[in-house]
């Protein structure tokens, strides 16, 4: 019952949406949740909060930072917080059609600018941006690609502004991390956590991974049998090896480093102990750069030579498509609702961030005057990195920001701060508000799009912060979308 | 399988055996004081001998002494051949190949290794040492255990294996040799030392099972090295080496001259350790066929290294 009086004290603040709480009341369905926590004592939800800890440790559940030559002190564990995010089904529903539509629009647009471009000539997006875009890959001009699909696995990331809408803040589209978060933590959850977990019915997410696979399985070249699909992992030192492991093993699939692949003639086969095996779908978690030496970045010991020939002669799927980066870039978010009516000739069902493209004089003019109430992005990076988060940033910051924006107005866009939802996270027994994010997944093979139910809730640890990436400490908690 | 696979998993399979080796031998000795003989600092040199790199300790420590011994072999993880070491090295191994085996037996050693790390050397000698190892060659146990109920039979298995068993072999000869050591004087007294050795290797009850009597060290000897029936005696770790590398060339599509060179050399030293006569390990000779038994295992070990070094990457595109 203290948990109770304490949450009505700090009852969160009106400015943001809180998951669980409206006012001071709890919302229904997160009655169980509150219900089950309220009776726990606050050494109990220590306890708890340990356990689980205690597990994603054992189970080497980690990630490692960059940046860093002592391998050992790096590796750290994800934060984990043990109060769920639920989500109700109506809602759902929603996104998942909105992810759906939006997956299909972008894979529409990625197929209409390695080919006729009508986008361009009907003047809808600049030819400038696309052309002069850092992820625009000119090796990716009128090759067709296999089930036509670029994009199969992605993340879009969504929020909810202070009346509970969900917008969405930006796709992922090049090879978005973050499955086996997902799944682990469904794992931690039904162990750790019974009692909760079983008072719900919550929809299982199993089946995706059977979904994601069966979507690769579809993109092979031909339709042999048993097509061999690997995954292509920078090596053991990269940041989400965990997760690359995870998916290989779950999934059935090769794990391989570009040393261990072979191109002969026009063919990539794994090097094995017993000879070559070819392989029919690559599903790789190294960015386009590194892929092939031979066609991008020459000094990449990551990729294999000889990689895009074996692909322009359709002797392998890359999934995802090289070039797809054009599409998740952050001026060309701004687009996607436009892309949505263009192609699909349907109204976009989940919305974007209004948007500041700074390459706009009058929009760029608008943003410098008010850059204290503004997000400002760099386009091509993700990650947390290269931003300015306006009411949290100093005079200094703001000022070589605004520098940077003039020398390079291509480069930047801007966003009124967002005002993410919170939700209560358990802190040493005692309930928090914290600000979270929702990166729902898709996995699309031409026919169809299958969205994980849920996807993860990133949480943004630090009080008051909204970057919820895990490279900036960021944390997150398993996701429940509950059944009709 | 990828050959760096292979490589991983037959390291996997070694340093495991390693450290349960090292558990065992350090818990019989640690408890093993000579009725009125050595000094301690003798005691704890040999102790050192069998396991780690003693001009490495000297360079560190003045003298044996227990508290830096038991240090020096258990915990220091900047010493190679230190339990947590060769832990540490089965782990980093396995974390890369994690897919390749069942989950449950990464979150084993994990766990092991996390819990291994943060044992305090004050921790170890408080709260008695057989305690630690006993916990050290549960952890092993488990992960050998849970290998064998839940891994596929398939090459990657026979490759943790044969790592497994060459390690034994290696490690008995080593042992064997740290008290064939002793000089031939001080030998006859040292009832003690050769019981410690049997029982390290936990081939006490199974010595005395067969009826033999003298535990005398030329006995011993003969036992650890001819029993076929004893899983630790060299004989066993060969021929059951032998066999793994046979199973892997029997799954694989394309032999490779490597290979069978191995299985060659191994098959080998099985047939030699099967024409030896109990008669030919005497006290004279005790040395100079552990010699032999040495340079055999060091050649095989050669030969997996060479087997395993991957051809240049090639370009064909």
């Amino acid at each position: 019952m203290e948990m109770m009086n304490e949450v009505s004290v700090t009852s969160p603040s009106s400015r943001f949406y809180n998951e669980m709480y409206s006012g001071a009341k709890v919302r229904e369905h997160y009655g169980k949740v509150h219900q089950v926590l309220a009776r726990m004592s606050v050494e109990d939800r220590v306890a708890r909060q340990a356990r689980m800890n205690g597990r994603l440790l054992e189970e080497g559940i980690t990630f490692t930072l960059s940046g860093g030559d002592q391998p050992d002190a790096l590796e750290r564990t994800i934060p984990f917080d043990l109060i769920p995010r639920v989500i109700p089904a109506e809602e759902w529903e929603m996104i998942e059609q909105g992810t759906r539509q939006r997956v299909r629009a972008l894979n529409a647009f990625l197929t209409d600018i390695y080919h006729e471009q009508c986008i361009l000539k009907d003047g809808l997006v600049p030819r400038r941006m696309i052309m002069a875009n850092r992820y625009f890959r000119t090796e990716m001009m009128r090759l067709p690609v296999p089930g036509g699909t670029y994009v199969t696995a992605s993340g879009i990331d969504l929020i909810r502004d202070e009346k509970g809408d969900y917008y969405v803040l930006e796709d992922n589209l090049r090879s978005p991390s973050g499955f086996s978060y997902v799944y682990k933590s469904r794992s931690i959850m039904t162990h750790d956590f019974p009692e909760l977990y079983f008072s719900y019915s919550v929809r299982g997410i199993d089946r995706s991974l059977h979904d994601f696979r069966s979507s690769l399985r579809n993109l092979a070249p031909t339709d042999i049998a048993e097509p061999v699909i690997a995954l292509l992992t920078p090596g053991s030192f990269n940041s989400a090896y965990f997760e690359h492991t995870f998916l290989a093993q779950q999934m059935g699939m090769e794990l391989v480093e570009g040393r261990d692949l072979v191109c002969r003639d026009n063919k990539i086969y794994i090097r094995k102990l017993s000879g070559l095996k070819k392989v029919d779908v690559l599903y790789r978690r190294i960015d386009d750069d590194y892929l092939d030496p031979l066609a991008f970045r020459p000094d990449s010991m990551l990729g294999v030579a000889g990689l895009m020939n074996a692909y322009r002669f359709g002797n392998i799927t890359i999934a995802n498509a090289p070039g797809t980066g054009v599409a998740d870039d952050k001026a060309i978010y701004t687009f996607v609702p436009e892309m949505i009516r263009y192609y699909l000739n349907e109204r976009p069902i989940l919305n974007n961030v209004p948007t500041y493209l700074m390459s706009r004089p009058d929009e760029r003019e608008h943003v410098l005057e008010r850059l204290e109430e503004m997000v400002v992005k760099e386009t091509s990076l993700s990650g947390g990195y290269g931003m300015l988060v306006g009411p949290s940033s100093t005079e200094w910051e703001r000022e070589r920001f605004a520098a940077k924006i003039r020398e390079n107005p291509d480069n930047y866009i801007a966003q009124p701060t967002i005002k993410l939802s919170t939700s209560p996270i358990n802190l040493d027994g005692h309930m928090a508000h914290r600000h979270i994010d929702l990166r729902v997944f898709a996995m699309a093979d031409g026919r169809n799009v299958h969205v994980i139910p849920g996807g993860l809730t990133r949480v943004a640890m630090k009080e008051g912060s909204l970057v919820v990436n895990s490279s900036q400490g960021g944390g997150v908690k398993d996701t429940w979308v509950l059944q009709r | 399988m990828l050959d760096r696979i292979a490589e991983s998993l037959f390291w996997i399979g070694r340093y495991t055996e390693r450290a349960e080796n090292h558990a065992r031998l350090l818990d019989v000795y640690y408890h093993l004081r000579e009725e009125g003989g050595e000094e301690t600092e003798a005691i704890w040199k040999r102790i050192a001998e069998a396991i780690g790199d003693c001009s490495l300790y000297e360079e560190r420590y003045e003298a044996y002494r227990e508290r830096e011994v038991l240090f020096f072999l258990t915990l220091d993880a900047s010493q190679a051949n230190s339990i947590v070491s060769c832990v540490a090295q089965a782990r980093d191994n396995l974390k890369k190949i994690r897919e390749q085996l069942p989950s449950e037996l990464w979150n084993l050693l994990n766990g092991f290794y996390l819990w291994l790390k943060e044992v305090q050397p004050e921790e170890v000698v408080r709260q008695s040492p057989h305690r630690f190892f006993q916990r050290v060659k549960e952890g092993l146990a488990a992960f050998q255990g849970t290998a064998m109920s839940l891994a596929i039979r398939d090459a990657s298995w026979h490759m943790l294996e044969s790592g497994r068993y060459l390690e034994r072999s290696e490690n008995v000869v080593r042992l064997l040799q740290s008290v064939g050591n002793i000089a031939p004087d001080q030998r006859k007294g040292s009832y003690s030392y050769t019981m410690a050795v049997l029982k390290s290797v936990g081939g006490y009850e199974a010595f005395r099972r067969l009826d033999l009597e003298d535990i005398t060290l030329e006995e011993v000897a003969r036992f650890l090295v001819l029993q076929e029936t004893f899983p630790r005696s060299i004989h066993f770790s060969l021929a059951t080496f032998d066999q793994h590398l046979k199973a892997v060339r029997d799954q694989s599509d394309n032999i490779s001259s490597t290979l069978e060179r191995m299985i060659r050399l191994a098959g080998k030293a099985r047939s030699e350790l099967g024409w030896l006569d109990r008669n030919d390990i005497t006290v004279d000779t005790l040395t100079t066929v552990l010699q032999q038994l040495l340079n055999t295992n060091k050649q095989l070990g050669e030969a997996v290294a060479k087997y395993f070094f991957s051809p240049g990457r090639e370009v064909i595109a």
